[in-house]
């Protein structure tokens, strides 16, 4: 059993935990990307320590990275604030985040935030909004992993600020490590688990056919909405009708964009 | 300087600072228009100067070095911009925070040739748009038609170049106070169009004039069926559910556990 896997069966539990001494660590991924896989099955995203980067400028004899491929902070005086980029499609719910993180450093600790960005417009300024945690780690006792469940969905325009405006958002994690001068505190990197949802219905139907009602009509909004399918007619979707194979081509190829060749 | 010697220094100066690339990004689906929304945090500075300083507010400004070296009229910074093949870029926004007296924050989409040995390098703009002076936090949009494609002809020769894209934004340089021009990032608008045709039908009975002609030679152009047999596509038979099954596993590589 992995070490994400043992974390997943406490967090299935709704427990917040932080595992010491797991083992190995499992390498810091240098990705700042989502896993872009299909279906509404739970995936995950590894962003490696190497994905981060510091918020302001620090010299470089405070980080180190020669270790184990953990970042390392050593300096005593000032928080290192980290924050890597994480991108999910829009509607992505976020099941859970883990922080992989090396301390044998007594009082110090890590502390693991998801932030929402709001780019200003041109009637409000930023702002920076956590939507995650903070989830702070402290055991001085080596390699560990904490988790916490989100369940916070992506979305890269919505009114975040409930202005009645939707802004631009964009997202980081953002890791803040503090130093005691003793032992050693080190990121390793921070594992995303989450999911695609399909849209939520609009509250009026777009098809006389398809109401409310109709045990399909989240999923058939959902293609009307990204232009996937316009109907069988003006006002009908005929979701009872066979679908022919040349029908099917054009929804594959609509949906996917199908096929630019290199 | 030569690029070796400023690659050089670059390397040095990114073991500190990591700046962060996005590769790829999470995508929707559909031709309706979506969103690339790229960040202050996955631009990295272009030249070696200083730093970038990453603010509190999410923005990204300079970072001025203790001796001031020779002064630069721009500072570049740049993040890659990965799409899928084919993708139609309709607009470029840029989040900026300009309270400069005299130049401009400027964001811009450029491709660059990727050279072949005994070839000469290029780039090209694309097309970008720049903030106004001392306005403070403001959106600024450009309308863009660009496809983005792999292979373009980035230096206009006449022969296809290997292309990747990335968005530049310059930060004005006129004094050293960090403050006084950031961005926040880059706002793309896109969609997923269906290719083109091609110049001969795969199908006999799926001639040019069928309605369906072009998304069809798109699923067979990328593999996810190869007809009904005898050089047929049989479009008006109907779907069972067990072909259902096989298009959407093969079209979506469905479904490795991790």
């Amino acid at each position: 059993m992995s070490t994400i896997q043992k974390v997943s069966a406490l967090l299935a539990a709704g427990v917040w935990v932080s595992v010491a001494a797991v083992g190995q660590p499992q390498g810091a991924a240098a990705r700042a990307v989502a896993a872009d896989a299909f279906g509404p099955d739970n995936q995950e995203v590894n962003i490696g320590a190497t994905a981060f980067q510091h918020l302001n400028n620090i010299s470089a004899y405070e980080i180190d990275w020669t270790v184990d491929g953990y970042l390392s902070y050593t300096d005593e005086a000032f928080i290192g604030v980290f924050v890597a980029p994480l991108n999910l499609p829009a509607g992505a719910e976020i099941i859970s985040i883990c922080t992989h993180f090396f301390d044998t450093a007594p009082g110090a600790k890590v502390t693991t935030y998801l932030d929402a960005v709001k780019l200003a417009d041109d009637t409000t300024g930023p702002a920076v909004i956590p939507v995650w945690g903070p989830v702070e780690n402290d055991i001085d006792s080596g390699y560990g992993v904490a988790c916490y469940a989100s369940g916070y969905t992506f979305r890269q325009w919505a009114d975040i600020d409930g202005d009645g405006n939707g802004e631009s958002l964009v997202h980081r994690l953002r890791v803040e490590m503090t130093e005691s001068g003793e032992g050693r505190l080190a990121l390793g990197g921070v594992n995303v688990v989450w999911r695609r949802q399909v849209s939520p219905p609009p509250s009026s139907p777009s098809f006389a056919d398809v109401p409310v009602d109709h045990p399909f009509f989240q999923w058939i909004e959902a293609l009307k909405a990204s232009d996937i399918t316009a109907g069988c007619s003006e006002v009908n979707f005929c979701p009872n009708a066979p679908l022919t194979r040349g029908q099917m081509a054009v929804f594959l190829a609509k949906a996917l964009g199908l096929h630019w060749a290199f | 300087m030569k690029p070796s010697k400023a690659l050089a220094r670059a390397v040095l100066l990114g073991a500190v600072l990591a700046p962060v690339t996005s590769t790829a990004r999470g995508q929707s689906y559909g031709p309706e228009a979506q969103r690339l929304t790229i960040g202050a945090a996955e631009f990295q500075l272009m030249v070696t100067y200083g730093g970038l300083f990453l603010g509190y507010d999410g923005y990204i400004s300079i970072h001025p070095p203790a001796e001031s070296p020779s002064s630069p009229t721009t500072v570049p910074f740049v993040a890659p911009v990965s799409l899928p093949e084919g993708a139609a870029i309709d607009e470029l926004c840029l989040y900026a925070n300009d309270t400069d007296l005299l130049d401009e924050v400027r964001a811009s989409l450029v491709a660059v040739k990727l050279v072949p040995p005994g070839e000469d390098d290029a780039q090209r703009d694309l097309g970008g748009v720049s903030s106004d002076a001392q306005a403070g936090y403001r959106r600024y949009c450009v309308d863009m038609a660009e496809v983005l494609r792999g292979r373009i002809d980035v230096d206009e020769d006449g022969i296809l170049d290997n292309a990747a894209y990335y968005v530049k934004t310059t930060l004005p340089f006129s004094s050293n106070d960090p403050e006084f021009a950031s961005f926040g990032g880059v706002r793309i608008t896109w969609r997923r169009p269906v290719s083109p045709m091609p110049s001969a039908p795969t199908f006999a009975d799926v001639p040019d004039s069928h309605p369906f002609s072009q998304f069809i030679e798109a699923l067979a152009a990328s593999g996810i069926t190869g007809g009904c047999g005898s050089g047929n596509f049989c479009p008006d038979n109907p779907l069972t559910r067990g072909q259902m099954a096989a298009f959407l596993s093969k079209a979506l590589g469905l479904h490795w556990p991790n």
